[in-house]
């Protein structure tokens, strides 16, 4: 018996030595992270290789056409304000973020706001005219950006470029793991494991206590234009929520891999039947109160949320909070399920008027 | 005249019976087909008030569903009859009524109002502001088009003077995009790929009244217009004022394409492609056929289009001008193979 007690835990020693030794991958939507003896390979949001080595390490052969990319990455463009909230999370913006997309009127943290004045952060230019000279200048170790068609010029003037797009991560499970794919380029694991452990447990509470819901309120989430609804489909991170929040998501038929077009009469069929809308438009765009959505939109002015219910639109810090998603999780919950949660404390979302 | 001119036989006798009952007929299909299928009895009882205006399909049908069929079949109609006339009046078959920088006139106008609005004061934009904006964009560059058309002789210069109008309306509105705020873009994207939905009935009204109008008086040009397809100097053989009919041809084509672009965005391929599906079908050159022919068939592709637009990844909705292509052009193409037509 002791003989037999004693194979089993030498077999099961060796299973857990050589399953360390194997590759650890993990994919989070489109984007892969695969840490091997030395190194990491990441694939970004449209799949491209990438070989993180550290500095004082050297460069794995065979690593065929990936691009390598010294860590910790020192100096870094991000677009991605979600991409920027993550080094806050990490406490390394300070030292590592030199570029940005986003002028200054349009962030609400104060460390950026003053650095971009003093010159520690620079704005290279919006999105869409983005300042190749001043870029260079700039010097960062690598660019994260939704922008694919920068690429061509970025490799022209070697800067490794990546596409982080979060929107790319669909589903709940993949946008808390997203914190995954960055952490390997500042040496953060641990943490984005941390991050990734407090965000789960902060799921699977809310999943638990909303299951003893009595009531299950009706949610839309969408972008109401002129003549024109977008709405998130049924994949999108935000709807698995409010399924876990306790709530129903009226839109469950619309599957996409983003934002998208629907027809007035299914999205009028759907605002009739919903207690609660979740809307994009906001005062930065040029929606104050419910009036001019109905406006901007007259099928807005027959649905339940705009007579009834409420019309929840996120405030600027929402953008900037992603390393705050337990947080956010826990405020769309109180937003469902006041009764479970506790009265919301409109840190991320506000009421439209 | 009469023999280039000529109906070669009697077809669009019984093709225009069987085209306006395709015409009914696309538009009814639609009446049925959408987020909820509303049956014949229902329909009934929802246009005699049977079942309450309260009720969710009610709402559906009367205040979505039919105005956004009428609009198509109106629209398609209104901009194959402009496509034609441009058609004609450059004497160039690969026009249509945005060739001269209409539809860049309105997206200017429009990204103006919806990419700088906000700065300018105003907290939200009201959509009539849109299709106030649309319709000056259009009726500015038509304005600028017709005052050189009055002036000029020939017809290529006209032409391209229209083509550069286009590419320093579009240079205008790719700079106020890239200084505008990002999330204001996407509406003006939504704009931009154009759509029947969320047609309201007093827009339909507008479009039914102006466009008739506009209408009535193309078809009193037709003969005039027959004289000019055989050449100016023919035409002016014949009493036609050459300078003044072109101005007029012009304005015509271009008041009946920012209407509709007013009230529904771009729609491309429409007022390219149906004037030759209906030379094609009708075998003829003639105006007085094409005309009613062109509101026919447009109605039909433009309903259709819309149809598929829809209901085709239900309940997603496809960009309508991507639709239009893809759906018209082989049918361009097939029937130029078969009836060996020439442009």
């Amino acid at each position: 018996m002791k003989r037999g007690t004693c194979i089993v835990f030498v077999f099961l020693f060796i299973l857990s030595v050589t399953s360390c030794k194997k590759n650890s991958f993990e994919s989070m939507g489109t984007f892969t992270v695969n840490r091997h003896e030395g190194y990491t390979e990441v694939g970004d949001g449209i799949g491209r290789r990438f070989i993180l080595v550290p500095r004082e390490k050297e460069i794995p052969a065979n690593i065929g056409n990936a691009i390598v990319i010294r860590t910790p990455v020192n100096r870094v463009i991000a677009y991605s304000t979600c991409d920027i909230s993550f080094l806050i999370g990490f406490g390394i913006l300070e030292e590592v973020l030199v570029g940005v997309t986003v002028d200054k009127s349009r962030w609400s943290n104060e460390f950026i706001k003053e650095s971009l004045d003093s010159g520690k952060i620079v704005f290279i230019g919006d999105s869409s005219m983005i300042n190749y000279e001043l870029m260079k200048k700039v010097q960062p170790d690598v660019v994260f950006t939704w922008d694919s068609g920068i690429i061509p010029v970025l490799d022209e003037l070697k800067i490794p470029t990546l596409i982080t797009n979060p929107e790319l991560a669909m589903g709940l499970e993949a946008q808390i793991k997203y914190v995954k794919f960055i952490a390997p380029f500042f040496h953060k694991a641990k943490e984005a494991e941390l991050f990734c452990d407090k965000f789960m447990k902060t799921a699977e509470e809310i999943k638990a206590k909303a299951d003893t819901a009595k009531e299950r309120p009706r949610v839309i989430w969408g972008d109401v234009y002129n003549k024109r609804v977008l709405v998130e489909p049924r994949n999108a991170w935000v709807s698995e929520l409010v399924r876990l929040s306790g709530g129903i998501y009226e839109l469950d038929d619309v599957e996409g891999a983003s934002c998208l077009e629907i027809t007035l009469e299914r999205f009028f069929l759907a605002g009739k039947k919903a207690d609660i809308m979740f809307t994009y438009r906001s005062p930065r765009t040029g929606i104050n109160t419910k009036r001019q959505l109905s406006i901007e939109n007259p099928v807005m002015g027959q649905i339940r949320p705009m007579t009834e219910g409420d019309i929840y639109f996120p405030k600027d810090i929402y953008y900037e909070s992603y390393h705050k998603l337990d947080d956010i999780m826990m405020e769309i919950a109180s937003i469902l399920q006041p009764e479970i949660f506790g009265e919301p404390e409109y840190k991320y979302f506000l009421k439209l008027k | 005249m009469n023999k280039i001119l000529a109906i070669e036989n009697k077809r669009y006798i019984y093709l225009f019976p069987l085209f306006v009952i395709l015409f009914l007929l696309s538009g009814i299909g639609n009446l049925f087909v959408g987020a909820i299928d509303i049956s014949v009895p229902d329909f009934f009882k929802i246009i005699t008030g049977t079942i309450s205006d309260q009720a969710p399909e009610s709402y559906i049908l009367l205040k979505i569903r039919i105005p956004r069929i009428i609009a198509s079949l109106i629209g398609g109609g209104f901009l194959a009859v402009s496509g034609l006339l441009m058609q004609v009046c450059f004497r160039n078959p690969i026009v249509g009524p945005y060739i001269l920088g209409i539809s860049s006139g309105a997206t200017l106008t429009v990204g103006i109002v919806m990419l700088s609005s906000f700065s300018l004061g105003f907290a939200g934009i009201s959509p009539y502001m849109t299709v106030f904006a649309s319709f000056a964009g259009a009726l500015g560059v038509m304005i600028i088009i017709v005052t050189v058309a009055s002036r000029m002789k020939s017809v290529i210069s006209l032409l391209l003077i229209g083509i550069m109008m286009g590419y320093i309306a579009g240079a205008i509105t790719n700079i106020l995009i890239a200084f505008a705020n990002k999330e204001k873009i996407k509406g003006f994207i939504l704009w931009g790929n154009g759509s029947f939905s969320g047609f309201s009935w007093n827009e339909i009204q507008i479009l039914l009244i102006i466009g008739f109008i506009i209408l009535f008086i193309i078809y009193l040009l037709s003969k005039p217009l027959n004289a000019f397809l055989l050449g100016e100097d023919y035409a002016q053989s014949m009493g036609v004022n050459i300078r003044f009919f072109r101005l007029l041809v012009i304005t015509l084509a271009c008041a009946m394409a920012s209407l509709v672009t007013a009230f529904a965005g771009p729609i491309g391929f429409v007022g390219m492609a149906v004037p030759h599906m209906s030379r094609i079908l009708f075998k003829t050159q003639d105006n007085r056929i094409l005309i009613p022919a062109c509101i026919v068939l447009g109605g039909i592709i433009g309903s259709i289009c819309d149809l598929i637009a829809r209901t085709a990844f239900a309940p997603a909705e496809l960009p309508l001008s991507s639709i239009t292509a893809i759906f018209g052009a082989p049918i361009i193409i097939s029937l130029l193979i078969r009836r060996r037509y020439k442009l």
